[in-house]
């Protein structure tokens, strides 16, 4: 299934958004595991969380096909 | 709190941050007292002349944690608040609005507190991103502060 990733922040070093393909009940932690080797983030990611546009998500949460989600660095709004 | 809360994130190059317009929002006749806070782009940080900041956000998922921000605040200092919020996105010179919160509220203790709620768990909580440009030239990310999982409801 594919998934979206939309990028802010100090992610748009890698574009707006990236595309991945994912097995059907993939985890958010999968999700993580193949952003990290497409792209190499580093550090960043382990202090990263994803969310979609309603909640931070858990690790252990299973995507959706089609899934549209957002990676959150550490925030400094205000 | 529906009713009486506005958030939005807004780009500034379409429309800027306007106080009068928070003010306008929160000021209703029960309301003996208005607290505002505007958060804006200062020349120095850390010893580091600063040109401008951009900022970047994730606004949906922002506006609903605006609006669950709001709901707490009104559950702990009053259903009778009126509460607008409104962060700006886009680059910001020195000097400029980069968030405006604004509280009504029958007496000047729930506004105050309210108003410092929210605040405080904006910058904790809100999917927002500052690039800092410099004058030197350079421009950094500001090292911000790691989210919570389930950040909502608090």
């Amino acid at each position: 299934m594919k998934v979206t990733v939309m990028l802010f922040g100090p992610f748009r070093v890698f574009g707006d958004e990236q595309h991945f393909d994912l097995p059907e009940g993939a985890k958010v932690a999968d999700l993580r595991r193949v952003f990290n080797e497409a792209c190499h983030v580093g550090p960043l990611l382990n202090v990263s969380r994803f969310a979609d546009e309603n909640q931070v998500l858990s690790e252990n949460a299973i995507l959706q096909p089609r899934a549209k989600l957002a990676v959150i660095a550490p925030v400094s709004g205000g | 709190m529906a009713n009486n809360a506005f958030v939005d994130v807004w780009d500034i190059s379409v429309r800027p941050l306007d106080p009068g317009h928070a003010r306008a929002f929160v000021s209703k006749p029960q309301n003996g007292a208005v607290v505002s806070f505007i958060g804006q782009v200062r020349a120095v940080d850390q010893g580091r002349s600063v040109e401008a900041i951009t900022f970047d956000a994730f606004a949906p998922l922002c506006i609903t944690i605006f609006r669950a921000i709001c709901a707490e605040a009104s559950e702990r200092y009053g259903r009778d608040l009126s509460v607008y919020v409104v962060h700006a996105t886009g680059r910001l010179e020195v000097g400029g609005n980069a968030v405006i919160i604004a509280v009504g509220a029958p007496h000047r203790e729930e506004a105050f507190s309210a108003c410092r709620y929210i605040i405080d768990e904006i910058k904790d909580r809100a999917p927002v991103w500052k690039l800092e440009h410099f004058t030197d030239g350079e421009m950094t990310w500001v090292a911000g502060k790691e989210v919570r999982t389930r950040c909502l409801p608090r």
